[in-house]
């Protein structure tokens, strides 16, 4: 395939770079007043990238650049997310109180950028690749976290995020180095013949290695151990930005964790060894879910106890990688679309409550006015679909999970994940018996304008679709 | 014994008797200067194993600027020359037993693998290297150049917005 038939193959990607290189000019042509603009253009150019995408002819498996990307169904479908992610954080930072501090112009292009690097973190199919793709996203976050000044709980945030994400990425490239000492080669899939061919010893050492790489990968996730930047980071960033932070770099970690195992070990192939590294992976998922969900209980401020839920879910999501076959897989394409459809949710109606993010704040929220009424019958969605009942899309999320992971014998893990599902339902009914319980406090003023009522309904009513009709997102992977 | 195998050991003792200088010091002056020794070691091993792009780019980064940051960061910082205020040493067992897990762990599987031995030539590689750039790592080549742009706007967003603020000074600042 020629150089040019191959750049029209990254054609979204390329949309993005152009996007933050308008976005950089725009932003010194237009007036302080006019910031909105700005806005506009990044929600074209995100639309463009996408409309590009749907259209794009490339389908199938296809290894381009000298096998650095991948590009097939999976990766077409983070592209996707990625950048409705992208789309979405348009939509609820236009106009919010707390980005005036923030100038218009850098956090758009910041912003583009996080969502391009994510992208590379989804297809990228060689080690290069990979770290600079992590990295991207890594840099950008702790920028995005420090952006606003003289804050000093965004400067610890985001000092405690450079600290743990220079450590990690420290582990992962060891991890890389020596897989490229043995294999000789940084093409995963090459990794992987490596691997079918080696002797035990090499095995071993091969699934070591692994581990360290699975280090590097797991604190983008904030995953337990390198879960403890999550809290800090989450209250100290504005919350527009805390809630990308929840969804955007999360599912390009998840993006990258498949991929990485797929590329180096087709599902279909077993192995034998690999029970180790997915018994070390099981653990941790078990245990990211119990400490996210026992530490969630006696949070009082909203930022961090979502904070915890989003660690939660990190754990369940990672269950799905144990799990490892086609349906495992699926299950945790599917269970990222709902997670970021409902827990951009949770966040949105956090937002619009505002006042000093406890959770005093939602207090009597149905009895205020017809709107306090209109986000707390939302809300209530939201939050039934983070626990996961049915019919909502969360439940359908973990009832895949879970039977990817009963295929696979693996009945420990989804007890352990019932439990937390249990544990769970105590702190998002402490939201929901405050806003339907509890006595009114008059002095907090709403934020509620018309976009983010619109936001809120149209996510609401994706959160019942995708419950209703949950083969809508996989026939998405599949095209 | 050619003389490649007494380079590369005589090389090597240098580099490790450094380090373990540099972690066994109290003082972190002098850690500093003798992290200066590891880094021209490391560098020669690079040149030795025909890397010399690598070895040429370890002098000019790490020795160039990143030592020189470093020892003026050491140098500004107060009381750094007290070494029971700069280093503390806490949990020395625990680190201990760790340390030599780890050293005893690694240093088992790498004694053991059958490593690939057929590397040794001196060749230089840096028009390889040049080719490679823009043949097979030409995407990473050119997604690093919009990084360091991101990067750079980062940088400056983080350092301006002090500097953008003057005119808009509250009470607190202007002490």
């Amino acid at each position: 395939m020629g150089l040019l038939e191959q750049v029209y193959a990254i054609a979204p990607e390329m949309v993005l770079t152009a996007g933050i290189v308008v976005l950089l000019f725009a932003d010194f042509l237009i007036s302080n007043k006019k910031k909105y603009i700005l806005s506009i253009i990044a929600f074209l150019f995100y639309a463009g990238a996408l409309i590009v995408l749907i259209n794009s002819t490339m389908t199938g498996n296809t290894y381009l650049f000298s096998n650095q990307i991948h590009i097939d169904g999976m990766g077409n479908f983070f592209r996707c997310i990625l950048i409705l992610t992208g789309l979405i954080t348009i939509i609820y930072s236009y106009n919010n109180p707390e980005m005036k501090e923030i100038m218009a112009g850098e956090f758009q292009v910041l912003l583009m950028g996080t969502i391009l690097g994510g992208i590379w973190m989804g297809i990228s199919s060689n080690m290069v690749m990979i770290y600079l793709a992590l990295e991207f996203v890594s840099i950008l976050s702790y920028i995005m976290t420090g952006i606003r000044v003289r804050n000093a709980k965004a400067s610890e945030g985001a000092i405690k995020y450079v600290l743990f994400g220079a450590v990690s990425s420290g582990i992962m490239l060891f991890g890389l180095s020596y897989l490229y000492g043995l294999s000789g080669s940084l093409e995963l899939s090459k990794l992987g013949v490596y691997f079918q061919q080696a002797q035990l010893e090499g095995k071993i050492f091969f699934i070591l290695m692994l581990v360290l790489v699975f280090g590097g990968i797991s604190y983008k996730l904030a995953v337990i151990p390198f879960h403890s930047w999550c809290p800090d980071v989450y209250e100290g960033a504005a919350t527009p930005i805390t809630t990308f932070f929840s969804v955007g770099p999360k599912i390009a970690g998840f993006a990258l964790l498949i991929r990485f195992f797929n590329e180096i070990f087709p599902v279909n192939i077993s192995q034998p060894q690999l029970s180790n590294i997915f018994f070390i992976i099981a653990i941790v998922s078990a245990i990211t879910m119990s400490i996210g969900n026992l530490a969630a209980l006696w949070q009082n401020n909203i930022k961090r106890l979502l904070a915890y839920s989003s660690i939660a879910h990190a754990g369940y999501i990672l269950a799905g990688i144990p799990a490892y076959s086609q349906i495992g897989n699926h299950a945790i394409l599917y269970y990222l679309m709902v997670y970021l459809i409902m827990n951009v949710g949770a966040f949105l109606v956090a937002m619009v409550v505002g006042g000093d993010e406890d959770l005093n704040a939602f207090d009597g929220l149905a009895y205020k006015s017809s709107k306090g009424a209109f986000w707390a019958s939302i809300m209530t969605i939201y939050l039934f679909s983070l626990i996961g009942l049915p019919p909502l899309a969360g439940f359908f999320g973990k009832f895949y999970i879970f039977s990817a992971l009963i295929d696979k014998n693996l009945y420990w893990l989804v007890i352990v994940g019932i439990i937390n599902t249990v544990i769970s339902l105590y702190y998002y009914a402490r939201i929901l018996k405050a806003m339907f319980f509890n006595t009114p406090n008059s002095e907090q003023q709403m934020f509620s304008p018309i976009h983010y009522q619109v936001l809120g309904v149209v996510l609401m009513i994706l959160t019942v679709l995708f419950g209703i009709y949950p083969q809508m997102i996989l026939s998405m992977w599949n095209n | 014994m050619d003389i490649k195998e007494i380079l590369v050991l005589s090389l090597g003792v240098i580099t490790i008797l450094s380090a373990v200088y540099i972690s066994f010091s109290r003082n972190l002056i002098y850690s500093a200067f003798m992290l200066l020794v590891t880094l021209c070691g490391v560098a020669g091993l690079y040149g030795l194993l025909s890397a010399d792009f690598l070895a040429g780019i370890q002098i000019l980064i790490y020795v160039g600027g990143i030592l020189i940051l470093i020892v003026f960061a050491v140098m500004l910082t107060q009381n750094i020359s007290e070494g029971k205020k700069s280093n503390p040493s806490r949990f020395p067992l625990v680190s201990l037993v760790i340390g030599i897990v780890f050293l005893g762990g690694m240093g088992y599987f790498i004694w053991r693998f059958p490593w690939n031995n057929g590397y040794f030539s001196f060749k230089p590689i840096t028009t390889d290297l040049g080719n490679a750039l823009l043949k097979e790592y030409l995407l990473p080549f050119e997604v690093i150049s919009i990084l360091l742009l991101v990067g750079l706007i980062g940088a400056l967003t983080i350092a301006r917005v002090s500097l953008g603020n003057k005119n808009k000074l509250t009470k607190d600042d202007e002490i």
